[in-house]
């Protein structure tokens, strides 16, 4: 079966399981976070809060990481990833009545391939979180 | 001709400029406030003696009206930041840019904010004395010694998110925690949380520059919170742990997006208020007759320029500066421009409300000497102005007054009246 998308937006995450292809029981899995704003004119601030199991992974917070080392497959079997990202957002110029939206990917790869990519959109509430909870499986 | 070589070379180095930056942003309002650069200032062309010092730009340009020798001239600056210019800014970067707002130490605010601006304009020949008539080249730098400090809204929003961030981060801490969970495991889990923020986290999400004692401070503060909370509400497992924490996220989060709504309102939400002084100096030469062999040093000046800024709205902008100036101008005796040397000392008011700015200055000079057919040693310029913002790049301003007679042979009245109203146009940034 398919990954579901763990992302969820303003709500507590609910724990998804993320299925590796037992391939990669050996190989580095990765974390990278994407945040797109849709509109021009607009610039974020971002924090994101990634802990596997007991380990704080990213205490600088911001920005976003990339291909941020979680562990190798069979190690992370039935840990849990918890994740939530704060994005705000703000107009230099000013007058700025709504903001826009904004595209929050979460991509885990296996070395240099990507195992899966999620997406969600985020309405004009701003500040905005995305919580993740993933429980790692190894595929049998 | 040599006026042709020169104005050549400012345009080789105004086109290679406007090259290099061709992909930024159009100039804003506020940078291009040229019209007190040190430059225009020594040269005796500027329509503002006092102006509040705003946030310095990598390089722009600009051309400014004024009356030289009783015609409306055209004049041209450029002014560069070498900070800037060094450390690139990313322009295509959405991130919120920060680093103008960190609190930063003495000698790091003048690195930031010193530029360097140079002015020409045909020189006035009441300005400078008996130099012959030929083009004015005015160089200057300026920059801050005390720069004033973000608003209040963008402190509070500031640590207000930092503190749901903490919140966010022992949230996601507690989210994979086995059930069963027993306070002291939390605490544990808070106390390690807690180091980790004071170490990295903090430092790192800070906009504004907090001490360490201040952040251990704040750190206790919340863990107090937390632990009256718990005590009181008897919270026992780790299902109820996580629900108030999720629950003071959210409230943190619903006061942070009121925040941002009074902070996105406004015209300017990153500008700086507060007390802000500004060291200046400039000067001037004269190339007689447009030949290079004519250069004659003319003017040289120092001055201070104290300020400070009031915001009268929370979600406009509606803006009250009041300033002063505090300036020492070196006159070439030997070449007579004038026998004496200046002290000018002023004061400023301005109201800025959305794309209109109205302002009133008033400058004492006094001369250290005068010809023994002049009674006093003092004169005063008194100038009234109104800006109008059409456009980032096109600024109405009309100005009106009495300005210094510029010499001390008619120096106990300044009949020079002058009135001034055209286009400033900023060429790029």
């Amino acid at each position: 079966m398919a990954n579901q998308n763990p992302i969820h937006l303003d709500e507590p995450a609910v724990e998804t399981e993320f299925s590796i292809p037992k391939e990669y029981s050996k190989t580095m899995i990765s974390l990278t976070l994407g945040v797109e704003l849709q509109e021009d004119g607009w610039v974020y601030a971002s924090a994101h809060a990634i802990y596997l199991d007991f380990q704080n992974l990213y205490p600088q917070k911001t920005p976003e990481p990339t291909d941020l080392k979680l562990n190798h497959g069979s190690v992370l079997h039935n840990k849990s990833l918890s994740l939530i990202s704060h994005i705000s957002r703000m107009k230099p110029s000013g007058n700025g009545a709504t903001p826009p939206k904004v595209k929050y990917t979460l991509s885990i790869k296996a070395g240099d391939k990507l195992i899966n990519s999620f997406q969600k959109e985020s309405g004009t509430d701003n500040p905005s979180d995305f919580m993740s909870l993933i429980k790692f499986k190894i595929q049998t | 001709m040599k006026k042709t070589v020169m104005l050549f070379i400012l345009f080789q180095a105004i086109f290679y400029s406007t090259r290099v930056t061709a992909q930024e942003a159009s100039p804003k309002f506020e940078n291009l406030k040229l019209n007190s650069s040190p430059g225009f200032i020594v040269l005796g062309i500027e329509p503002d003696n006092i102006q509040r010092p705003g946030t310095p730009s990598k390089f722009i340009g600009g051309i400014l009206n004024s009356t030289v020798n009783g015609k409306l001239k055209p004049n041209i600056a450029v002014e560069l930041s070498p900070y800037y210019l060094i450390n690139q800014k990313d322009t295509n970067s959405k991130r919120l840019e920060t680093d103008f707002l960190k609190k930063t130490g003495f000698f790091k605010t003048i690195g930031k904010t010193l530029t360097i601006s140079i002015a020409t304009s045909e020189s006035d020949t009441v300005v400078f004395g008996k130099l012959k008539p030929g083009t004015g080249l005015g160089t200057g730098l300026r920059f801050l010694l005390i720069d004033g400090k973000i608003n209040e809204d963008l402190r509070t929003w500031n640590l207000k998110r930092i503190k749901l961030i903490f919140f966010q981060s022992l949230l996601a801490r507690v989210n994979i925690l086995p059930a069963d969970t027993t306070l002291n495991l939390f605490y544990v889990t808070l106390d390690r949380e807690m180091k980790q923020f004071t170490k990295e986290s903090f430092k790192n999400l800070d906009y504004y520059g907090y001490t360490d004692n201040e952040i251990e401070g704040l750190l206790k503060d919340w863990k107090d919170d937390i632990s009256y909370y718990l005590a009181t509400k008897k919270v026992n497992n780790n299902a109820s742990l996580s629900a108030y924490i999720y629950s003071e996220q959210k409230s943190l989060g619903s006061e942070e997006q009121d925040l941002l709504k009074i902070i996105n309102a406004k015209k300017n939400p990153l500008a700086k208020e507060g007390f802000m002084l500004e060291f200046a100096a400039g000067q001037s030469v004269v190339f007689q007759k447009n030949e290079w062999s004519g250069i004659a040093h003319a003017k040289t000046a120092f001055w201070l320029t104290p300020s400070w800024r009031i915001n009268l709205s929370k979600s406009d902008i509606t803006l009250f500066d009041f300033m002063g100036v505090i300036r020492y101008t070196i006159n070439n005796k030997k070449d007579s421009v004038d026998i004496a040397n200046y002290v000018d000392m002023g004061l400023k008011a301005q109201l800025t409300q959305n794309n209109w700015s109205a302002s009133l200055e008033f400058i004492s000079r006094w001369a250290s000497q005068v010809p023994i057919t002049t009674k006093e040693k003092y004169t005063y310029r008194l100038a009234a102005g109104i800006d109008y913002k059409i456009s980032n790049e096109l600024t109405f301003k009309f100005s009106f007054g009495s300005n210094f007679d510029g010499n001390t042979k008619t120096y106990s009245d300044p009949r020079q009246m002058f009135v001034l109203g055209g286009l400033n146009i900023g060429l790029f940034k």
